[in-house]
């Protein structure tokens, strides 16, 4: 009886602070799809799909996610995984798209690391989240974000070169 | 301070999803297929299977690491005890220097092709391992002279230059003890043995042409330090112009690559500018005109030969590697003279003289045809009537 009543009482709650997806889409969108980019290797049509897929299950989900950017972080690297395995199963011949020439340099160097690894960089350096929100969002346990991130400063310092300090 | 990667990290903001995202998302929910969930049965069937590979790969490893007896056997039948491999300070090791002396040299000694090194100094080894005396102690039947290498660490091949077989050994140590022997490997980057060991002695000669993995071990009372490399020995006579890196491998060594070789005998090869210097560096990706210079540069007299030699690429790799010598021309086409694939036989070519360009194509693809990385390296090559020219 207890635990029905707390239930309802989270879902009367929940069904006030309704997330405002459009609203979501328009500040994390392009951060999901830039960290699934790089996860994917370059891939844009993968990481859109997984971006606007994550998103569109997240809306399925309506009132019950609770932490709807945190999950659809996890859904859009979860499917990008799935959509690379299910490639791989395939043996489909995949055309890799152009990338803008000046991430030449940074995207061939990046592809030199894990996917997780990638991940974890940009997720971490570019989009500025900590290293647990960067754990908890790729579905991974804070110690290895960090492993990643150490592997992938290391790595990325050598190919990229480390000795251009901005004065 | 910034690194550059920091800063080149910052163009990825330049990147955007399509703008029509938010349609997609509103009017095509759930478009990227998935996977059909197993059934109740299937699940079953599937836990069982998992719990026997479980059960299988823990009675294999209690096989092989239990504690008690300790003891495996070797390929001869002997019992080998287990032993400790560990890395020590490298400032703390004894330094010592390999010599040689490379008797290849011909006339005219100035020349890039004599750059075979005439001193070798292996004071770099990166792997350092040596027996800990507790576990000897232990492990009452160990041998010091018994050193199991948890995989070797070779070094970039222009880092290594190739040495000429019968050049002479001058090996001088400071360390008692010291053992200096060479093991013929399968390939460059390969530690599969062909043959066995050379112990080199001073005043000896170096081996046959092939690769090699050069080790070096110090014995000191119990304790087993063992300095590794990768050496490549080339017949007197001939030099290693260029190598080709296709790749990284697991472990950062780069997997084979391609390497020209030229006869300077007879004096065909005038010049090799920036030998050596080409070498290690891994292929960029992608290529915007596919065109990557080596930075090496050839000047040969007409009528030399001018083998390529030991094409190979990453194993796995399905694509259309290749190597190929061509007609120089402002921008691609070329007009090809001559090519080989990887894995193919050596090609001595000979030309007239001419502008040339020696090309490294490479195309890798895993084996379900995904495409990996492409792209070329081009090496110039002038050939001219003769040396007066």
């Amino acid at each position: 009886m207890i635990v029905a009543q707390i239930e309802r009482g989270l879902v009367t709650v929940k069904r006030t602070d309704a997330p405002d997806y459009e609203r979501l889409f328009r500040d994390h969108s392009g951060g999901l799809f830039r960290a699934l980019y790089v996860f994917t290797g370059g891939r844009r049509d993968i990481a859109e799909d997984a971006t606007a897929e994550a998103f569109a299950r997240a809306m399925a989900q309506g009132q019950r996610v609770r932490d709807p950017v945190a999950w659809i972080y996890r859904a859009a690297f979860r499917l990008a995984v799935d959509e690379h395995r299910h490639e791989r199963r395939s043996a489909a011949a995949v055309e890799i798209a152009v990338e803008p020439p000046e991430l030449h340099d940074l995207m061939g160097a990046l592809r030199r690391l894990s996917p997780n690894q990638r991940a974890v960089v940009v997720l971490h350096h570019l989009e500025g989240f900590t290293l647990e929100e960067t754990a908890t969002r790729m579905g991974i346990a804070g110690s290895t974000a960090r492993v990643h991130l150490h592997r992938a400063r290391t790595k990325l310092r050598r190919l990229l070169g480390d000795e251009e300090p901005l004065s | 301070m910034t690194y550059r990667w920091e800063r080149e990290l910052e163009k990825l903001r330049t990147l955007e999803p399509r703008t029509d995202l938010w349609e997609t998302v509103k009017t095509e929910p759930q478009h990227i297929a998935r996977a059909p969930s197993l059934r109740p049965r299937q699940r079953i069937v599937a836990g069982i299977v998992a719990f026997a590979v479980f059960a299988a790969a823990g009675a294999f490893a209690w096989t092989a690491f239990r504690p008690e007896g300790a003891s495996r056997l070797t390929a001869n039948g002997t019992t080998v005890p287990p032993f400790v491999l560990q890395v020590l300070d490298r400032a703390s090791a004894p330094p010592i220097t390999v010599t040689t002396e490379a008797s290849s040299g011909q006339s005219g000694a100035h020349r890039p092709t004599e750059r075979s090194p005439h001193v070798l100094d292996i004071t770099y080894g990166s792997v350092v391992g040596r027996w800990d005396p507790s576990s000897l102690r232990e492990h009452r039947n160990a041998r010091p002279d018994l050193v199991r290498r948890e995989g070797l660490t070779f070094l970039y091949p222009d880092s290594e230059p190739a040495l000429n077989a019968g050049a002479k050994v001058r090996l001088s140590s400071q360390a008692a003890g010291a053992r200096v022997v060479l093991i013929p490997v399968a390939g460059q980057y390969s530690s599969r043995r062909m043959g066995p060991s050379v112990q080199l002695s001073d005043g000896g000669v170096l081996p046959r042409p092939g690769h090699y993995v050069l080790e070096v071990r110090v014995d000191r009372a119990g304790v087993a330090e063992v300095w590794s490399g990768s050496v490549w020995i080339i017949p007197p006579g001939t030099f290693q112009l260029l190598w080709f890196n296709d790749g990284e491998g697991p472990h950062g060594e780069p997997f084979i690559s391609m390497a020209v070789n030229g006869s300077h005998a007879k004096g065909g090869i005038l010049d090799a500018t920036g030998v050596g210097a080409s070498g290690g560096q891994p292929t960029p990706y992608p290529f915007p005109d596919n065109i990557s210079p080596t930075g090496l540069t050839l000047t040969v007299v007409s009528g030399s030969p001018i083998a390529m030699l030991a094409p190979a690429t990453r194993p796995g790799n399905q694509g259309n590697t290749r190597i190929m010598l061509s007609y120089a021309s402002p921008a691609p086409p070329y007009q090809q003279l001559g090519a080989i694939p990887v894995r193919g036989p050596a090609r001595v070519m000979s030309m007239p003289p001419g502008d040339y360009l020696f090309r490294v194509y490479v195309d890798f693809r895993q084996a379900d045809a995904r495409l990996g990385f492409h792209g070329y390296r081009v090496c110039p090559i002038h050939v001219i009537a003769s040396r007066a020219t």
